[in-house]
């Protein structure tokens, strides 16, 4: 092989996008043989993960991540409520995930995306039952007054991987998040107060400092997807329309198994696959700690 | 043409209604120069070089507070005796702008534009195939848009980001004068898409829209006439003000957005609410204007950094 000229090159690259748009599987198989993929990742790493807090100035909390391509924007609006009756000092987390046209050429105004309500259950399940939240922190006056914490998580790049950027990005938006201060008013209603009327006010606010929730066991977790023998770990779009069957796994910090997700795809896994995607998911937990806590280090610093 | 029909969905606290009045789709150039409106365009560009920061967070509403009631009961003030507005700019400084090109991977093109608060993310996919058989037109390229915004963008939580008739108002609005500069007989029987996601919302949103999608068309490549810019003007305690944001606009006072073709020096937008005496409407007209150039001068700023940026990672 001489040395490459410019349009040498240029025909080879043509030659090889089109391969990769006409025979994708074989295209990657071909790089999977080798134990790497056309991005030239390893077969067990993810792409490189970024989160930022405090993305959105007019919501409670927030935090922007970002896996790859993918990008979620997360941000957390309370507002107060009147508790039910079964659980009187109990506040409400609602979970949703919305996936804008801009977000992938597949999604258009009339029609859309499959996978926004199937990951929007998902992440509203994994969430509540990974205990993460305590709802009694959310009660303000025991039968009277609650918080309603509305998330909202808006998809601005849909690259692969989109339940665990969300994930990530919910996390990192609750451990942003700052509960207003509020007083009662003489009628016996909540009231908000803002910074300038803090000191000026007669009325005790109910709850003096701007309180942070307390997070224990912070749910982490990684997809992957099985094809024949390889385990991919974090794929992008491409690589989840070719090769179907997903496997997700939830760990919280204390690498306690929150929840096994594998719906249905063509390849049949043994249990042996599924404790190595489960090995790969542990290391990505103790990566994804260190990235969350460096974001809320940073954040304290300013 | 004019159309004027009371206006019941607006961003603001419902404490008013107030009529608009539609120009669309109108084009005339700057011919007649009268003196005082050239007054205020040397006002406006000694100090519109001159941005300025932001002030208090205009989300953190305290509950008692005297925006919702008639703005006739309570005498607020907008610009103080010292000339300075409730965020501190003076009459004729916009907020400060900022914008990005490229940020979602997956798109044709697509861009971040800021302006003080308003934060807005547009993408554009396109020309590609018409999805809907029975809409493609055999000799031009067919415009979609879709404006809709995040639950989270506003001070109080939006319970319908998207099917509203605000939404849909502005989606039109934003299509006809993007269609108006895109050269769409260049490419018959396709479409182009842009859709629009207002991330935070603090006034003149639909003029951050326009930028925004100006620059994502500009990303994707798509051939256009010229680039389209924005802005609003508004006229509250007899002064003239450049560039409203929420707490101006909702205080009841006229609100002028304007979007220009800066190169060809034409207006392709003109809207405007509530009641204004025709000089004075020149003179905000004009102001507005000027604000649309400041803006274009940025715009073009950025693709050219853009583009070098293109060029030398393609080793030219």
């Amino acid at each position: 092989m001489g040395l490459p000229n410019a349009s040498g090159d240029l025909s080879t690259e043509v030659e090889v996008d089109a391969f990769r748009r006409l025979f994708p599987l074989r295209f990657y198989e071909k790089h999977l043989s080798e134990s790497i993929r056309p991005d030239a990742r390893p077969l067990g790493r993810a792409r490189d993960t970024t989160i930022a807090l405090g993305a959105v100035a007019s919501a409670n909390g927030s935090a922007l991540a970002k896996i790859g391509s993918t990008t979620m924007l997360a941000a957390i609006k309370m507002e107060v409520m009147t508790p039910s009756t079964e659980t009187p000092d109990e506040g409400c987390v609602a979970i949703d995930f919305h996936m804008p046209p801009i977000c992938s050429p597949i999604v258009r105004p009339g029609r859309p995306a499959e996978a926004a309500p199937v990951v929007s259950k998902q992440l509203s399940d994994t969430i509540l039952s990974s205990g993460m939240i305590s709802l009694k922190e959310l009660c303000l006056v025991s039968g009277k007054a609650a918080w309603m914490a509305y998330l909202d998580i808006y998809c601005l790049d849909a690259d692969g991987a989109l339940f665990d950027t969300a994930l990530l990005s919910a996390v990192a938006a609750f451990s942003h998040l700052e509960i207003p201060v509020v007083s009662l008013n003489d009628d016996g209603k909540i009231v908000l107060l803002s910074e300038e009327q803090e000191g000026m006010s007669e009325r005790e606010p109910v709850n003096r400092e701007k309180r942070k929730l307390t997070l224990c066991s912070i749910p982490f977790s990684l997809t992957c997807i099985l094809h024949k023998n390889y385990i991919l770990a974090d794929p992008t779009a491409e690589e989840e329309s070719i090769m179907e069957t997903l496997v997700t796994i939830v760990l919280d910090s204390s690498s306690q198994l929150v929840s096994l997700y594998k719906p249905g795809g063509p390849v049949l896994a043994y249990t042996s696959a599924i404790q190595d995607c489960i090995a790969i998911t542990r290391q990505r937990v103790k990566e994804l700690q260190k990235i969350l806590e460096e974001a809320i280090s940073v954040m304290e610093v300013d | 043409m004019m159309q004027v029909r009371p206006n019941l969905d607006y961003e603001g606290p419902k404490s008013h209604q107030h009529h608009r009045a539609f120009v669309f789709g109108f084009e005339y150039g700057f011919l007649k120069e009268k003196l005082d409106q050239k007054e205020a365009a040397k006002r406006a560009n000694e100090q519109l070089g001159f941005v300025f920061d932001i002030g208090p967070n205009p989300w953190s509403k305290p509950a008692t507070s005297s925006f919702g009631c008639k703005p006739s009961l309570v005498k607020m003030e907008y610009v103080s005796p010292e000339g300075l507005r409730l965020d501190g700019r003076r009459p004729m400084e916009m907020r400060q702008i900022r914008a990005e090109i490229g940020t979602v991977a997956r798109a044709d093109g697509s861009a971040v534009f800021e302006m003080g608060n308003t934060k807005v993310i547009a993408a554009v996919y396109g020309p590609r195939e018409v999805q809907n058989r029975s809409q493609q037109i055999s000799d031009q390229a067919l415009v979609r848009c879709e404006y809709s915004m995040a639950n989270f963008s506003t001070g109080d939580r939006m319970r319908k980001p998207k099917g509203d008739r605000r939404s849909t108002e502005i989606s039109l609005v934003i299509r006809q004068t993007m269609e108006a500069c895109i050269l769409t007989h260049l490419m018959p029987r396709s479409q182009i898409d842009i859709f629009v996601q207002v991330l935070q919302a603090d006034g003149g949103t639909r003029s951050a829209c326009i930028n925004a999608a100006t620059l994502a068309l500009a990303d994707a490549g798509i051939p256009m006439r010229d680039i389209v810019t924005s802005c609003s003007a508004g006229y509250l305690n007899s002064t003239p003000l450049l560039d409203l944001n929420y707490i101006e606009d909702s205080a009841g006072g006229p609100d002028v957005t304007v979007g220009i073709l800066p190169k060809l020096d034409k207006v392709t937008l003109l809207q405007m609410d509530a009641k204004l005496p025709l000089d004075i409407f020149e003179n905000v007209m004009g102001l507005a204007t000027e604000g649309c150039k400041a803006v274009a001068n940025y715009i073009r700023e950025v693709l050219l950094e853009n583009t070098k940026q293109l060029e030398y990672r393609r080793g030219l």
